[in-house]
């Protein structure tokens, strides 16, 4: 019992650290809410390293995902013959202002985010950051998904990288 | 020479599509951001600006004004 309540008070603290973090990442970069590519970011910056590690166990850079999540958008918008300069238009966007009031998320984070709870759930495991990406490899479509494949990596195998991570984490703390 | 028009992305293909809905509205976004803390960098009132975008006052103000600067 007193497991179960220390690894609850774990996963809040994890909890709030991802979702400010989220907003912070969808703040620097002019989007109104965050939505599931911030919470990956968000994930890939936790001290537990797990999200990082999952990426590396097949071969991925996990410091490209930022970078894909705008190529791929530029590359969206390229294919229709849209062909901006996404720096300029970021010079321009004012400083981040300091985030306030009730939480605001775009549905793509709230469902990525209730995968990962329902997975923690299931599993009994503390929240990682590797449950974020299992559950966000998941992902059949969307900007996630659509970044991941940008960056060659095969989701399936990702999901299955996250969840050899999140087995080490749980059999360490059992 | 003439520019190249915008190409409507295959239709057979819906992942695609949408996909592009979202990177648009992404670039209006950050746009409009842009756009509006120009404006009001100018001098410009929140009912200029909603009347620019074609929203009410209250719209604009409230979707934009915690993110600008001041």
């Amino acid at each position: 019992m007193f497991n179960r309540l220390r690894r609850r008070t774990g996963d809040m603290r994890t909890i709030k650290h991802l979702l400010a973090d989220a907003e912070n990442v969808a703040r620097e970069q002019g989007a109104d809410k965050p939505g599931a590519e911030h919470l990956v970011i968000a994930a890939l910056a936790l001290p537990d390293g797990t999200a990082r590690r999952a990426f590396e166990r097949i071969g991925a850079d996990p410091d490209a995902f930022g970078t894909a999540v705008t190529e791929q958008h530029a590359e969206a918008l390229r294919d229709i013959g849209i062909d901006h300069d996404d720096a300029a238009l970021s010079a321009q966007l004012p400083e981040p202002q300091p985030a306030g009031g009730v939480y605001r998320s775009e549905v793509s984070m709230q469902q990525l985010f209730q995968r990962v709870t329902d997975d923690v759930k299931s599993d009994g495991s503390s929240l990682v950051g590797a449950h974020v990406i299992r559950a966000a490899a998941r992902m059949e479509y969307g900007t996630t998904a659509r970044a991941l494949d940008h960056m060659g990596i095969d989701r399936m195998d990702l999901a299955q990288a996250a969840g050899a991570e999140i087995a080490g984490r749980h059999a360490d703390a059992s | 020479m003439q520019e190249a028009p915008i190409r409507i992305p295959d239709p057979t293909d819906p992942a695609a599509t949408l996909a592009t809905v979202v990177s648009l509205r992404r670039l209006a976004d950050r746009l409009e951001l842009a756009g509006a803390q120009a404006a009001i960098d100018q001098g410009w009132s929140w009912t200029d600006v909603a009347e620019a975008l074609g929203v009410s006052r209250q719209a604009a103000h409230k979707k934009l004004a915690r993110r600008i600067t001041q």
